[in-house]
């Protein structure tokens, strides 16, 4: 049978545990070196280790990216560092030079090879060259369509990973440098300055002008997808926050799973859909899956991206008999506040913040209003470590 | 050394100059299968009488182009090569056991002398990457199984989109539609000189590179000039005095300036 997996980002250890325990079923991460989020905090080998242990006894799978365009110097330490991951345990690596491709296969390595969508692989003709190079896996461009992804799949068989939800680059991946001219910045290593989302002056008009492109939201085409022969539902964002990894995988899980059991109803659907846009505070849309995007899939002036405050905590602890919950504190709220709990095994479920809050030492307080700030108070619905609290957004019978 | 300059043709009636100026090599972009350059349909292209005459596909293709540029490709009569950007293209020529001259134009990868020799073991040449520095150049072009080709004159191609760009800004706004542009960021003050046909957009630095330091090495495969978005009296300039032209709208490109990439250690 088929792998089907929902794949999430992981920037460090603890999104990477959100991200098993939110119900992804794999998780990439980058290395120190190699990867394409050179700015990012990333893993080094001992936390790769970590997060493999525990990826896997939680029965999820880890590839890592090693997806840079390389240049000579950047060569420095790279089969030492292919046969680390391999010797610990991680089940793909994510690449996009044929370097890497090359080295991976003479060194007879046993994870898997995932050809990087930096590779830009749109037809079948190029997947077939991937996987004659021994590629187990294909991340197909951003702007794949419909009738490329099933026919890819028809002729090669390979596996294919399309990416479902995240940001967007305006070029097509790979094909950029704009940050090495406008900052200096080598966007093929890892240094993208997404200069395609700043604001231009154009020669021949007063008005501005801007490319930057909503986000991508496949939520409605989970079902097609499955059809089209995806195997790997690719969520972007390995610099993204706790929070927005949960909420993501927590939604994308529950879509692929009911339309896998063939329960799922277009009300459930158009309820996520605004959790989701509501979460990433930008537009999510469709992108190349059916058309080409036109201007309704771009913003064109600049945008001031305030974070949404949403985000009220995480839960530590829950005491069944007392059913005192510890929260850690993440953005303001006080008795009264109507919010929703979510967790690894919960549908949101509405609350509302009791007269009685108490803080680590057990003393009344008014207001949880201390980032990462313990708070103590009662609660009647079960909950367990790790399940968010955030403020409550949509009822599903809104949407029926 | 003016043999070993591939240039690229946007209007056949310029290739009598080239040629008077030693150009013996023409590239030609063929209609949907490039973006960023004015292309001609096959037909066309077949019909211009020169020898060493290169077909450009430099798009990012699906596997309707595929199937397309698979049904063509035999009438593709009087052709040396192609100049391609799609792996897919290699894959099919070499499927149906073509004879093209193959040379791999992909822009911005074509970094280091271990991915360059993976392909000059599988085509006959590859373009090397535009944001390269003078040493590394040098480095990779002796250490390789082949002559490599190298970017010697035009604007350097810096982005390439599937998006109509300026369709779209044109449409948003009702500006009426131009399919060229000049963008300046209005941070850094950097432009970018912008080209949109049907099948995407194209940005390309706003300064024409000029590696003429570069042109002086016999291993060479090929030096390449785009005078796409340049005026045609630029380029003769250029070719008649390619080791000594200067022009203040000139830059060396990455040359002399190594990127960054990592702002800072963890």
């Amino acid at each position: 049978m088929e792998r089907i997996e929902l794949l999430a980002p992981s920037g460090d250890l603890e999104r990477l545990k959100i991200a098993c325990l939110y119900g992804a079923d794999a998780i990439y991460i980058g290395g120190e070196n190699y990867s394409l989020r050179a700015n990012a905090l990333n893993f080094n080998l001992e936390e790769i280790k970590e997060a493999v242990h525990f990826a896997h006894q939680k029965g999820k799978r880890v590839y890592v990216t090693v997806n840079i365009v390389f240049h000579n110097k950047d060569m420095l330490g790279l089969k030492e560092y292919l046969i680390s991951l391999d010797e610990i345990g991680v089940d793909g690596i994510i690449v996009s030079d044929v370097v890497v491709m090359e080295l991976w296969k003479n060194l007879q390595l046993n994870m898997e090879l995932h050809v990087s969508t930096q590779a830009s692989s749109l037809n079948h003709k190029v997947v077939e060259f991937y996987k004659s190079l021994g590629a187990k896996r294909v991340v197909l461009a951003r702007e794949a369509s419909k009738e490329d992804i099933l026919r890819i799949k028809k002729e090669t068989g390979i596996e294919i990973e399309c990416f479902v939800h995240g940001a967007m680059c305006t070029s097509i991946s790979g094909r950029c440098v704009l940050s090495n001219y406008a900052t200096n910045r080598d966007s093929n290593r890892g240094g993208c300055a997404q200069v395609c989302r700043f604001v231009f002056n154009a020669s021949n008009s007063d008005q501005l002008f801007s490319m930057t492109p909503k986000d991508l939201n496949m939520i409605a085409n989970i079902k097609e997808m499955l059809v089209c022969g995806v195997n790997s539902f690719k969520v972007e964002g390995r610099m993204r926050s706790v929070y927005y990894i949960a909420t993501i995988i927590h939604t994308y899980r529950r879509l692929i799973d009911k339309v896998r059991n063939n329960t799922l109803e277009e009300a459930y659907t158009n309820y996520s859909l605004a959790i989701l846009n509501r979460c990433a505070n930008r537009d999510s849309v469709e992108q190349f899956f059916h058309k080409t995007p036109g201007k309704e899939e771009q913003y064109f002036l600049g945008r001031d991206e305030v974070s949404n405050k949403d985000f009220l905590g995480i839960v530590k602890s829950y005491k069944k008999e007392t059913q005192e919950v510890t929260l850690e504190q993440r953005n303001y709220f006080k008795p009264g506040d109507i919010v929703e709990f979510f967790g690894p095994n919960k549908e949101a479920i509405a609350f509302t913040i009791p007269k009685e809050l108490y803080n680590e030492k057990k003393e009344r307080i008014e207001v949880a209003n201390h980032p990462k700030m313990l708070v103590k108070f009662n609660c009647s619905i079960p909950l367990e470590e790790f399940d968010m609290m955030r403020i409550k957004m949509f009822d599903i019978s809104e949407f029926l | 050394m003016k043999s070993k300059i591939l240039i690229y043709v946007s209007n056949p009636e310029y290739i009598g100059d080239y040629k008077a100026l030693g150009v013996s090599a023409f590239l030609f972009a063929l209609e949907d299968y490039c973006v960023g350059y004015e292309t001609l349909p096959i037909e066309e292209i077949k019909k211009i009488d020169v020898s060493n005459k290169y077909i450009l596909l430099n798009r990012i293709l699906d596997c309707n182009d595929i199937d397309y540029l698979e049904e063509i490709i035999s009438s593709f009569e009087g052709i040396k090569g192609l100049v391609f950007e799609d792996v897919g293209v290699y894959q099919m020529v070499k499927e149906k056991n073509l004879s093209f001259e193959l040379i791999l134009f992909q822009n911005h990868f074509a970094t280091n002398i271990n991915s360059v020799s993976f392909w000059l073991n599988r085509v006959d040449s590859i373009l090397l990457g535009n944001e390269l520095t003078l040493e590394e150049i040098e480095s990779i072009s002796r250490s390789v199984p082949k002559k490599v080709c190298l970017h010697l004159f035009g604007y350097n191609q810096v982005m390439y989109s599937k998006r109509r760009l300026l369709t779209n800004w044109s449409e948003e706004f009702s500006i009426p539609y131009e399919s060229q542009n000049l963008l300046e960021d209005r941070a850094t003050h950097v432009r970018f000189r912008v080209y949109e046909n049907k099948h995407g957009t194209v940005m390309y630095s706003d300064k024409i590179y000029n590696g003429n330091v570069l042109f002086n090495n016999k291993s060479i495969y090929y030096y390449y000039v785009n005078p796409m978005l340049i005026e045609h009296e630029t380029i003769k300039d250029f070719l008649r005095n390619i080791k000594n032209y200067e022009n203040e709208n000139c830059d060396t490109g990455f040359l002399y300036k190594e990127t960054i990439y990592k702002l800072k250690e963890r």
